[in-house]
Order: structure tokens, then sequence, then C-alpha cells
């Protein structure tokens, strides 16, 4: 009786594929009519493997009947969805007012200067260097002393740096970390360190007690000016485009020497001078240099054995060249009509 | 500094423009800020020589002139007080435009036609002296144009000189850069005096108590001066580089000044007493009266220089009144010294002095360049003031300063710069800038000038080649080894998993000002931990952050007040405390929610954010760092309503969240309702995020969803529920959903009704219905016996 059983059901799955096969075809109504009467309706064979239940084997009833139901239901839904399908085809179209604005969800974005230093970071991590950090509350020593700062330089003065307590103070720049850097590890060294630095400078346009830095910093044997001229250049070429040039002009830093202050070329007006560069052409960047022996000295590595260069920039100013912005207030106020731009 | 191009021109036959000299000192270092140009047409000036000078009736103070221009004789009416027969003069003829843009033509005055004028130095743009008429030179030739005596043109530089450069404070510093650059002589200004009988070694005598603040002190007598109007040339010069021409002795100390870099000062000798000078440290509580009249409290170490009786300078800053050379004054002291750099700036600095000669001296004037000095302002004395020089110079130098002789070894060059340099190149440039340098193989032994105090070692001769050799001319090199074994942080993935996740959500980025007002930070902060600025900008920035919250804060205030109402926002910085004496300072992650939980759109709902939404934002961020099991419960936080949440992992605090209390939010100006604040600290979260993500596999069965409403008192909280399913629920149950919550007529009093949406699977087959219905009844079951919970009807 099992083999009949199993002619059974192999006749229902043949059923289920005509009538999909069938549904397919039809084309309106009428056809849903009639594939229904064939196979669902009363004489279809499907109600008729329904009267076979009371004659199998018992402990088969079960199995025939559960089918046969899943399959009715199955293909009762399939044949209504079918109807509603080609009732909607030759429904007449609904006017749609596609003019009605998409439904906008809130989009985050990056703060700008925080993109620039992404930017930044992105590029020198492509040039082969690491990332380090330091402290924002830094020490005189590490702010100062070990960058050959001498004790009455005027940017010492009360006047320039918060102080707090005892030797403690907010890092001027982001420098601190070479020597942080240096302490812990020989040379070769290839880092950034970016970071917030604090000035006591009164916020106008171009000022602001809070700002960001990243300062770079390369040690090892036969590094040269020329390798600083190399990743300057590099890094001006792959932030602004190919067409910027950089210029060094020499400059004094306790910490460098030579020391170089660095231009790239207006980008605004690709040299020619206008309102951005104030006719001169180029843009003053920041600072850079050999590193002083002096410092190699205050980390105990050997000045005839190595030498290195080291370079700084302001972020702010990046992000202002990046997007116009002509005031540095705009970054610290975070209005969000001004943060959604970027 | 300023210099002009026509005084840099007396030192060397510069031959190229100004504006190439500009962008030449930019490229040496000496930064040119500015350049501008001074361009007068002169072509309708002449030199003319006041023949005869006739008052003219009725009219106050004109005066008919007669003046001879060379070819002619024209009458010309001129009301200058010193207008004299004799005098020669700048006279411009019709047709000629002033500077300031008058055009001469002839003219009448009460009758008397004048066909020309005769011009002051302020009509010429040469000084601001405009009173009298401008007088030239005797050998001025009449008739000539008034461009043969007179610059028509010349540029001034603006120069920003670095601290280092105490000697490009001098227009021969800045001639000699040039020069070296362009390989030229530099000539400096011959001095030949001419002495007198009386003897400066008998009229004074010099003592220097302070040897070690005053190394060197120089001074000479001069007598039967006449003190007066400087020349104009003297005052035009003196003008253009922007000092105000005052009588002829102080403008020939200014002069001298300006030109070598080294300050001078005259004295009256007839107010000193004692006849003799003294340089010491001011005594406690002394004070003294500077020549601006001012009273000055002397900080203890302050260098004086006295008579035999009294303080008469403040050493290297400013003389005394009681000294001060005046029109009276016929005899007179002149001080040429070196003091010491460090000495100079602590006064300067505390007494707020920032003189031209403090400024020099406290960076470093050359020791050895101060007899020059002296001499050159002797002579020009003698030729404008008609001084009488007296024999010798009374000069104080103990101990004298030797130049600096340094080894440069050739390779070391390159090594640093990358650049080979030809060694005959280096020394070129070095004796250029005034070294002595003799080559040997593979070195050179350089003796550096006194007047370049900052050349102490190779490295700085490295980079004067460098500089002038130019930096341009360094090659660009982009191969280098790397060593890329160090590891990258770990944080940074952190932190930057957080930006993308919070980004992804509709957060703006915030970047606030780490420094804040005690008022705004104490509440997120113990006020014994908060770390306080000894010397703040102002109140408003006097502490730093103890938190990220105030500054959001700020952020919604700001927005607030301008009409922009949803805000949500998240700032990742570093917060500070002072803790058992020692500062600490860590990363935090702030977030502020205020306003529509959706932007306002034709078809969306308009409801205002509230703490489920920030406890939902929370939980997909702990989902993007891969942290499970994250639980919230009462907090402590007091700026939040009821003390807010207390955001937890393994009973291991992360950070805290909550609905800010409105009189915290009035101290930011915040006056609306719900401000959803939280705060995570990165330290806590730390190595928990990122664990590795491990696949599991995605199931290949069909599964069996099943929704459960129940009503139960309304004291028993969700998560009591959820636990309780989730442990009696079996093997099979994948996921517990809260759905629906609802309180409200149906429901009895005291009840709430909350719908669960279950979700049961096995891995490795269809579940079958009857093994579903038996979890089911389990659940149904101990959720009645453990919280009193009932299926809803």
């Amino acid at each position: 009786m099992a083999e009949r059983l199993t002619e059974i059901l192999a006749q229902i799955a043949e059923q289920r594929e005509r009538f999909y096969a069938e549904l397919a075809q039809a084309g309106d109504g009428r056809n849903l009519d009639q594939v229904r009467v064939r196979f669902l309706g009363r004489k279809a064979p499907l109600a008729q493997y329904f009267d076979l239940i009371p004659k199998v084997a018992p402990e088969e009833r079960r199995l025939l009947g559960k089918t046969l139901n899943e399959v009715r239901a199955e293909l009762t839904e399939a044949l209504e969805k079918r109807r509603q399908e080609l009732s909607a085809a030759h429904a007449p179209e609904e006017e749609i007012d596609y003019t009605l604005p998409g439904l906008a969800p809130f989009v985050g974005k990056r703060h700008p200067v925080l993109q620039a230093m992404d930017r930044i970071k992105e590029i020198f991590y492509g040039m082969g260097f690491t990332v380090e950090e330091g402290p924002e509350i830094e020490d005189d020593y590490h702010n100062f002393e070990a960058l050959n700062v001498p004790p009455d330089h005027p940017s010492r003065d009360l006047q320039d740096t918060f102080y707090l307590d005892g030797e403690f103070l907010l890092r001027t720049h982001t420098s601190p970390v070479q020597i942080r850097t240096m302490e812990r590890y020989q040379p070769p060294i290839r880092m950034i360190a970016p970071g917030r630095c604090y000035r006591k400078d009164t916020p106008d346009a171009t000022h602001s007690p809070v700002f960001h830095q990243v300062e770079g910093l390369c040690v090892d044997e036969g590094v040269t000016f020329a390798d600083l001229k190399g990743v300057v250049e590099t890094f001006a070429k792959r932030l602004f485009g190919p067409e910027v040039r950089i210029r060094f002009r020499p400059s004094f830093f306790p910490f460098t020497e030579p020391s170089a202050e660095y231009d790239f070329s207006c980008m605004m007006c690709g040299g020619k001078g206008c309102r951005v560069c104030k006719g001169t052409g180029w843009l003053e960047i920041s600072g850079a240099g050999m590193v002083d022996p002096a410092v190699f000295r205050f980390v105990g590595y050997d000045p005839e054995r190595y030498t290195g260069y080291a370079f700084g920039m302001g972020v702010e100013r990046i992000a202002m060249l990046m997007y116009q912005v002509d005031d540095i207030r705009l970054f610290y106020d975070n209005d969000v009509r001004f943060l959604q731009q970027f | 500094m300023k210099v002009t191009y026509t005084w840099l021109k007396e030192y060397g036959p510069l031959e190229v423009s100004a504006e190439e000299a500009a962008a030449t000192l930019t490229q040496l270092g000496i930064e040119v800020e500015t350049l501008s140009h001074l361009s007068s047409d002169l072509s309708n000036f002449v030199v003319g020589r006041v023949e005869n000078v006739q008052a003219m009736d009725g009219s106050a103070g004109l005066k008919k002139c007669l003046v001879n221009v060379g070819d002619a004789t024209i009458t010309v009416v001129c009301g200058a007080p010193n207008v004299a027969p004799g005098l020669v003069v700048p006279v411009a003829l019709p047709g000629a435009t002033l500077p300031g843009g008058l055009q001469i033509a002839q003219r009448d005055f009460e009758g008397v036609e004048s066909q020309c004028m005769i011009c002051s130095e302020l009509e010429l743009g040469l000084t601001e002296r405009g009173d009298l008429i401008m007088t030239l030179g005797p050998d001025a030739r009449v008739g000539a144009p008034l461009a043969t005596v007179v610059n028509a043109e010349d540029w001034i530089f603006e120069l920003n000189v670095t601290p280092n450069r105490p000697d490009c404070l001098s227009v021969i510093g800045v001639a000699r850069e040039l020069a070296a650059k362009y390989q030229l002589p530099l000539t400096l200004p011959a001095v030949s005096l001419v002495e007198g009988d009386e003897s400066t070694e008998e009229r004074i005598s010099v003592a220097i108590e302070d040897q070690k603040n005053c190394p060197r002190y120089s001074a000479r007598y001069l007598y039967e001066l006449h003190p007066g109007p400087s020349p104009w040339w003297l005052a035009a010069r003196l003008h253009s580089v922007g000092m105000r021409p005052i009588n002829n002795v102080v403008d020939i100390t200014n002069y001298v000044m300006m030109e070598t870099g080294q300050p001078l000062h005259a004295f009256d000798y007839d107010l000193l007493e004692g006849a003799r000078i003294n340089v010491r440290q001011a005594s406690p509580g002394e004070e003294f009266v500077t020549l601006d009249g001012r009273l000055h409290q002397l900080p203890e170490g302050t260098l004086l220089i006295c008579d035999g009786k009294k303080p008469v300078a403040i050493a290297g800053v400013m003389g005394g009144l009681n000294s001060e050379v005046s029109s009276r004054t016929s005899r007179v002291l002149l001080e040429s010294a070196y003091f010491r750099p460090q000495s100079i700036r602590r006064t300067s600095k505390a007494l707020g002095l920032s003189t031209e000669s403090a400024q020099r001296f406290e960076r470093g004037v050359d020791p050895n360049g101060a007899v020059y000095a002296s001499n050159r302002a002797a002579q020009l004395m003698a030729e404008v003031c008609g001084a009488k020089v007296a024999r010798g110079v009374v000069d104080a130098y103990p101990v004298p300063i030797e130049a600096r002789t340094l080894k440069l070894r050739r390779q070391r060059v390159t090594q640093v710069l990358g650049a080979d340099i030809p060694v005959q190149e280096c020394a070129r440039i070095l004796s250029g800038l005034g070294s002595k340098v003799e080559v040997e193989e593979t070195s050179l032994h350089v003796q550096v000038p006194t007047f370049r105090p900052d050349l102490e070692r190779e490295i700085d001769l490295i980079e004067e080649i460098a500089r002038v050799w130019s930096y341009d001319r360094i090659p660009v090199r982009t191969v280098a080894p790397v060593d890329f074994s160090r590891p990258q942080r770990m944080s940074e993935a952190v932190e930057e998993k957080a930006r993308e996740c919070l980004i992804g959500l509709g957060f703006l980025e915030a970047c606030t000002v780490s420094l804040l007002s005690p008022k705004q930070a104490l509440p997120f902060g113990d006020e014994t931990q908060l770390v306080r600025l000894r010397n703040p900008l102002n109140e408003e920035y006097s502490v730093l952050r103890p938190s990220l919250i105030p500054g959001l804060l700020q952020v919604c205030a700001h927005n607030l007040n301008r009409g922009v109402s949803t805000i949500r926002a998240y700032e990742i910085g570093r917060c500070f405390a002072k803790m058992d004496g020692k500062y600490q300072e860590w990363k935090a992650l702030g977030m502020v929610l205020v306003g529509l939980a959706r932007p306002r759109s034709w078809a969306g709902e308009h409801r205002e954010s509230n703490l489920f939404d920030l406890k939902g934002y929370l939980e997909a961020l702990f989902g993007c760092w891969r942290m499970s099991e994250v639980v919230f419960v009462p907090g402590d936080w007091h700026v939040c309503r009821g003390g807010g949440l207390l955001v937890k992992q393994d009973g291991h605090v992360l950070g805290r969240a909550g609905i800010l209390r409105e009189d915290i939010g009035e101290r930011f100006g915040i006056e609306r309702g719900a401000v959803l604040v939280a705060e995570l600290s990165f330290a806590a979260v730390g190595a928990r995020a990122l664990r590795p993500a491990v696949y599991r596999p995605v199931p290949r069965f069909p599964y069996a969803p099943r929704d459960l409403s129940l009503v139960v008192d309304r004291r028993v909280r969700a998560e009591e529920l959820v636990q309780v399913i989730r442990r009696v629920g079996g093997p099979f149950l994948r996921e517990v959903q809260v759905v629906d919550l609802f309180v409200g007529r149906q429901i009895p009093e005291g009840k709430k009704s909350l719908t669960f949406s279950l979700v049961f699977q096995e891995e490795s087959r269809t579940l079958r219905d009857a093994e579903v219905d038996e979890a089911m009844s389990r659940i149904i079951a101990g959720l009645r016996e453990q919280t009193g919970a009932v299926l809803r009807s």
C-alpha cells in the first residue's frame, strides 16, 4: 500500500506543477476561473485524492491529509495573489505627485577640522608614518626644555602659554609628542602627532585659544633636508592637487636647524596672486626643519649617527584653505547649518 | 624693522631691482613683509638760491623773495619764517606736481605775482616738518634738477627679523646678506676723526661694578657742539625708516644705531656729576625717571648707568630725564656699550619698555662693534653739529669677547642637507657673511664674527650655507626606507568605529573649545578636581572640561538661539581632572539629542526624541563595537532627572545617559523640554570593544515566530519578563523583542500590557509546531509563576 501512497504523492506534485504553469499563462479573470475549476474545483483531481484518504493505510492517512491540505491552501493563495496582480495591472494608474520631496533621513557629517585631520593622517599613513599621541597637559620639560627652547624664550611667556600648577602647562604645540616618542623608541622613527594645542590668544578671525596641529618627525641614518622637501611636496600635491608647488624659506625655531617656513602655491589662483594669498601667489603653511642636534642629546640619540626632520601644520589653517572658510571661530561655534555643509 | 633701498645701496654696488632684492631677502630668511614704493615726479623741481627777501606790507608774514634758479631769477611769495637770503632751497617751478597732488602755477598774492614755490620737507614728502622751508646743503648746485640731490624714488622694506638675527636689525647687516648672496663687496663707511685738544680721559672715568652684565662700556667726550634741527637728509632718512627726528645729536645716535645695529646714548655732559660713569645694579626700592617722563620702580637686578652721584640711564633701555640732551647742551658724553642680553631682556620686560635700543641689546649686539659705532657717530656730530671730538675713547672692556672658531666637516654638510655643495662654495658663502675661512682637505675652519652670536655650532654654519646657497636648490627626494613593524594603536580603531556608526545614525560631529567657565563646568565635575588655569584668558575659558557635555550644551544653546531646534551631535575628545594632586586626562564620547526624532516631512511622524531614542542609538553603537550584554540601570548622574542611567557591561561602568535637568540646561541658556545626553569613557569601553567578529552560520531552515501578549502588574519591568522568557524558553528560543506597550481602557487598573515577539529556531532542521507550542506553554507558565503575568485575552 506504501507504493500506492508514493504514487499519489507524485501525482499531487505533478498537479501542483501543472497548476503553476497554467497560472502563469492565465492573462485575465476568465482564464483564472478556468484554472480554478480545473485544479481546485469539486471535480478536479485534487478533490478526488481527498476521497482516497480513508482508503490508504491508517498510518499513512495523516501524511496524505496534511499534504493535500497544504497543497490546496498554497494553490488557493497563489491563485488569489495572481488575481490581485492582474486586477492591479488593469486598474487605472494612480496619480502620484512625484514632485513631493523624498523622505529625508538625518544625515551625519564629520566636523570639517577633523575631516581635514583625517585627510592629513591618511596621506601620511600612505607615506609610512605612524600616529602617536601625547597628553594635552604637558610639563615644561617636554613642551619647551627638551625642544631646546631656552628658559627666557618669548613663547614661554605667561602672555602666550596657559599654565597649571607646578611645572605643568597646556601644550602649545604637538612637538612634545616627538620627545615622548623618541624617549620610548630607538630610530628609525617615522611618525605624526595630531592633536589639540592651546595658546593664550584672544579669539578672532584667525586665532583660537584651542586649535589642532599635526607634527611630523622622521629620524634615521641618512635622513636629509632633501627628504623633508620630498615629504612636504608629496603631502602638498596629495592634499591640494598635483599642480601645487612648494617653497621653503629660511626661518628660526629652537628645535630645528636648519629651520624653514614652507609655503604652498595658492590653489585659488594657481600662484598668480589673489585675495586668498594676498596677492603673493603663496600661502604660508607652517614651519619645518632638520632636528637640532641639541634635541637629540635630550633624548639620548647620537646626533653624529642620526639625522632627522620635523614639520608642523595647523589643521584649522588647512581646513580653512580646503573649504574657503574665512573665520576660524565658525569651526568652534558648531552651528548645525555650518556643520551640515561638509 | 624698516630699511630703504637707497640706504642699502650705500654699502655696495647692489644692481638688482628693489623687488628682486625683496624676494632675495625673503629667500634668505629675512622676510620682507611689505615693500612700498615711494616715488615723486621731480621733473619741474630745481635747486634755487634765495637772493633777496622783502617783507610784504599788510600781509601776515608773507615775504617777497627773489630766487635764483640757475638760468633765471624769479619772484616767489613765501610765508616760512626761516626764509633768508643765501639759503639753498628746493623750488617747484610752474608745471610741477607736489607728491600730495598740488599743481604749481603762477599765483597772485596781494598784488605780487608768485611764479613758483619754495618747498618744505613735508611738501616734498620727505619728513613731517612742514612749518619751515627745506634747506639744502651749500654744495647743491644752483639750477640743477632737484632729482640730483633728493631721491625721486625709493622703496621701503618692512622686515620681519627672526630673534636669532640681531645683526639684521641694522642696514649694514641687511646689506651684508645681499652682498653675500650676490657675491658683492660690502663697504662700510670709512671713519676718519679729527680729534680736538681736549682728552676724553681727563673728562670722564668709567667703572663697571657689574662686569657680568656689562662686559664693555666705552665713552667719548664731545664739546662745543650746536644742537638744532637735523639737516634734511638725516631727518628724511630717519623718517623713511619710521623714526621721528628730534634734534641733530639724538638723530645721529639713532641714525648710527639703524646703520650699524649698535645703540648709542648721548648724555648732556654738564648734567653729569663727578666726571665719572659707574655701571651697577639697582638697589632695592630704587626709583628712576626715564626721558619720556615716566617714574619707574626699578626691579632688582636692573642695570643702571650712574654718574658720580645718581643714576642717569637704565642701561640699554632708556636714558634719564635728568641728563637729557637739549637745545642748551654744548658738551656730550657719548655712550657705546655691550650689555648682556638676558639682563636687558629681563629689565625691558619687567618695565614694559621695549625700545629700539632694548630690542637690539636683548638679542645681542656686536661687543666688538662698540667703538666703530661711537667713532662713526662722533664724526657725524662733528660734521652736522659742529662738535669738537676729544682725543681718545675711554673703553672699559676688561675681558674682550673673542671670535669663535668652528670646524665644519664637508661630509656633514651633505649628511644634513642631502645636497652636494662644493667646498669652495661653502667657503665663499661663509666669507661673504663676514667669517674668516681656512679651507682644508675635508673640512673648513671658520672664525665667526662676533656680530653673529647665533653661530655657535657646526650645524649653525650648515644652515648659513643652505640659506645662502638657497633652499630651492636642495633636491627633492621621495624615496625612503620605511620600518613598518610598529603596531597601530587599537584605541584609534575603536574611536573610528564610533564615528562611523554615529555619522551613519545621522549625528553631526562637534568640535568644541575644551576650556570652560567654572559655572558651566562645575555640575559635571567635582569642584576639588577641576583643572584651573593659573593665567586664564578670561573667566569663560578658565577651567579644563571635566566632561564633554558642557561643550555640547553650548552647541545646543548656540543653535536653539538661532532657531535651529533639532540638534543631534557628538564629540570625541579629552576630559580632565586633578586627582590626588595628579593631573588626569581621558578620552570620552559625548552625545546630545534635542528636538525631532525624524526630520519634518509631509509623511513623517512629528515626534520629539525621547530617552529611548538615545538608548537605541547607544545600543546601536554597542552593536557596532560588537559589545553584547550591555545594560542600563538607574544611575547617580545628578545633572540628569532622577540620576539618569548607568551603562554597564559585566558590572563594569561604561558611561552614563539621561534627560538633562532643566536647571542645568538653564545655566547654558537652554529653556526647553527634553535634552538627552550621554557620555561614555573610551578607557572603560577600551578593549571590550571590537573583539573579533566570529562567523555564525546563517540559518538554512525556516524559523517559527510567535507573538505573546501579556497583562502584568505595572511595576514589573520589561527586563525581568525578558529574563524569565529567556530562562525558561528552552534551547530553540533565539530572539525576544518587546514590540508593544499598552496601558489603557481595556487593561485593568495598575496593570499594563506588553507584547513580545519571539523567534524559535533550530539550525539543523525545521521545528515542529508541537515543539514550539510546548516552549510557549513553558514560557507562559514560567511568567505566571515568577511575575504574575497572564495572557491578554
